[in-house]
């Protein structure tokens, strides 16, 4: 085996080792991390802790499940307390997930921050409000509300108290600018649109001889025609010369005499 | 049988109590002080049975020396909520003065038809972040309504627009217009 491909082989798995090595000469793992996210979602919710949920506006939405862009969408959640220990409301979170796979997060929505003590047997509403974007218009979307809160010994729940699959309709209801512009702009295209044609049709007409049947002349007569003659220049010549006879009429009468 | 009866029993007798829900919302759509400023409560009870002895109370938030209530009442009672149903309670109030009012809990304390109990919930909103703010009248002419100033401005800019074509044209037809002469 000649010197330089041993060279090159260690070399080449000099690179391999330490390759690896990220920190401090030690490989990272990722493994800690995945088990942190498991734990989150392990986390459930305590059996002392009723929760309810209410959408407020649009009024029809807990039995329609339908909501409109551009439109509020408001909603109501009861905590109740039923142990014997507070309980401290964190935060509740709103997101809109894929439909067919609600660990998709489409929007996350901003956290509703309460911080509210609820003491023992005692009732605590917490209200909420979100828009839907335009962008979801006409889809269907996976709505997902959490209410995270913790008990006096510092025990971390989560509830999930809403989990369905929502309509986002487009609202049709006022005037759309988009629209009312489109057809301002058809009306101006078929305008122009006519007006071009009406000029190229002319242009071919004219060509073609088509547009207007001119009138043929017959010669002219003998009389002379006045009509084109400015009446003023008329009225002029008369007075200027009593003759109002061609020289030629003239010539003529004189021979017939 | 009667098994299977009583679990169904004990199953539905656990969730038929009454629930409420309290919401507040502001109607009008600017809080401007010295004006009317209308508010809208909602006791929404969600439970299966009837909620009895409902009384509804926000006197904290519309303390005396700082607002004048035109109409309706920071506290309301109701006999009864049926299951299932919403009942809307408004007040217009008039802030004497501009300010922040800081928000208080609206309270309900209700009975429940079924078991014979006391309860009691109040309202937290997270969006106000605990204030209320009642802008000055000055303060809102400027986001509302028309004002001289807007004609004055409107005009400064249309009229030599206008004027100046306007003016050039009246002086070439004025040069170049044949007049008749009979």
């Amino acid at each position: 085996m000649k010197l330089s491909t041993v060279f090159l082989l260690a070399a080449l798995g000099f690179c391999a080792v330490y390759a690896a090595d990220v920190v401090d000469g030690e490989v990272t793992d990722d493994a800690p991390k995945n088990s942190q996210e498991d734990d989150d979602l392990t986390i459930g919710a305590s059996p002392d802790a009723g929760l309810a949920f209410h959408f407020v506006q649009p009024s029809d939405a807990n039995v329609v499940r339908e909501f409109y862009t551009g439109k509020p969408v408001k909603y109501l959640i009861g905590f109740q307390n039923k142990g014997e220990k507070d309980f401290v409301v964190k935060y509740a979170e709103t997101s809109f997930r894929f439909p067919t796979d609600h660990s998709y997060h489409l929007q996350n929505f901003t956290r509703g921050e309460y911080n509210r003590r609820v003491a023992p047997k005692e009732e605590v509403t917490l209200d909420y409000g979100f828009y839907a974007h335009e962008t979801f218009a006409g889809r269907p979307v996976g709505l997902v509300v959490n209410v995270h809160y913790q008990d006096a010994d510092g025990n971390v729940f989560v509830n999930n108290v809403y989990n369905q699959t929502i309509n986002i309709m487009e609202d049709d209801s006022g005037f759309s600018g988009e629209t009312g512009f489109l057809f301002i702009f058809f009306v101006a295209l078929s305008i122009g649109g006519l007006y071009l044609s009406n000029q190229f049709l002319s242009k071919l007409s004219r060509k073609s001889g088509l547009s207007k049947r001119r009138v043929v002349e017959q010669g002219t007569s003998s009389e002379v025609d006045f009509e084109w003659i400015p009446r003023d220049a008329v009225k002029n010549k008369e007075k200027r010369s009593p003759a109002t006879v061609s020289p030629k009429a003239r010539k003529s009468a004189k021979k017939a005499d | 049988m009667q098994l299977v009866f009583l679990i169904l029993s004990a199953l539905a007798a656990a969730d038929a109590s009454a629930k409420i829900l309290i919401g507040k919302s502001f109607v009008t759509k600017y809080p401007v002080a010295q004006r009317e400023n209308a508010f809208e409560y909602q006791i929404i009870n969600i439970g299966l049975s009837p909620a009895l002895k409902v009384e509804l109370s926000d006197l904290k938030s519309f303390p005396t020396d700082r607002f004048e209530i035109l109409k309706g009442s920071a506290t309301a009672s109701f006999p009864v909520i049926p299951a299932n149903s919403t009942i809307y309670h408004h007040i217009v109030v008039i802030p004497r003065v501009p300010q922040a009012i800081e928000d208080h809990d609206v309270t309900v304390n209700y009975t429940d038809s079924e078991t014979g109990k006391r309860a009691r919930t109040s309202t937290v909103s997270y969006d106000k972040r605990g204030y209320t703010h009642f802008f000055a009248e000055t303060a809102m002419r400027k986001v509302e309504g028309v004002n001289c100033t807007h004609f004055l401005g409107f005009g400064a800019i249309a009229f030599p627009l206008t004027a100046i074509p306007a003016i050039l044209y009246w002086i070439s037809k004025r040069r170049y217009s044949n007049k008749k002469q009979d």
